[in-house]
């Protein structure tokens, strides 16, 4: 069973996931919204809030 | 590019995921105060200075937009989205800011412009040796692991260059 949270690299790398990646969500749709947590004060923001303040560019990573 | 395309124009958000290259020191996640502690020493390590946000711990939002490592979204004001990116490439990004920054002095001029659809498969840099260098900074692990990786989806041939690169790199006889 795999983990979101994988404790080592992936074999396989994620290539199901490059592979999926233009179904997944599309240009001229409308973005999934959600919830995430501001990491300087912990405060819960919604991403819809965020987008409705103008044109947002999201960037999505990790330090390693 | 965060202070080039400022705001009122672009707001640039960085979404934290899940550790893409487990570490001794950056291990996977187990608790949601352990990812915020990671997002936190990433801002400081590279200096960040946009706001940083912390997904949940089951990743649900990095789920929703393709579950990749490094993408990279642009939305319109309303959530529509105008770009989206299997790989964070700054110089495709700039030329889509460039474009939006364009498409907005032709609307208060009131030229008419409408939207039309493109797909398009840009090549990233992709120096493998590079990016061994740079995992080498996040620890032993990470490096043994991702050349592991390359030789089972790819092959003894891909990995060989990388295997000859850790064994002069790597520490006290480490075997691959």
């Amino acid at each position: 069973m795999s983990t979101y949270n994988y404790p080592s690299f992936p074999q396989d790398m994620d290539n199901e996931d490059f592979a999926r990646f233009p179904e997944v969500a599309r240009v001229g749709a409308k973005a999934p919204d959600g919830e995430l947590i501001d990491a300087r004060d912990q405060s819960r923001v919604k991403l819809s809030e965020l987008w409705s303040g103008g044109m947002t560019v999201l960037e999505f990573g990790s330090i390693t | 590019m965060a202070e080039e395309f400022a705001p009122p124009d672009f707001r640039f958000l960085f979404v934290y995921a899940r550790e893409a290259h487990p570490s001794d020191r950056f291990p996977a996640h187990t608790s949601i105060d352990r990812k915020l502690e990671h997002a936190r020493a990433m801002v400081e390590r590279l200096q960040m200075n946009r706001p940083m946000l912390v997904d949940d711990l089951e990743g649900t939002v990095h789920h929703a937009y393709g579950r990749l490592p490094n993408m990279t979204y642009i939305l319109k004001p309303g959530g529509t989205i105008v770009y989206r990116a299997s790989w964070t490439d700054p110089t495709t990004i700039r030329l889509a800011l460039e474009r939006i920054l364009f498409e907005r002095e032709e609307r208060r001029a009131q030229r008419r412009i409408t939207p039309y659809y493109l797909e398009w498969q840009p090549q990233r840099s992709n120096d493998r040796i590079a990016f061994v260098e740079g995992l080498f900074e996040i620890g032993e692990r990470a490096v043994k692991e991702y050349i592991a990786a390359v030789e089972r989806t790819e092959g003894e041939a891909s990995a060989k260059r990388l295997k000859e690169w850790w064994a002069r790199k790597g520490s006290g006889g480490d075997r691959l």
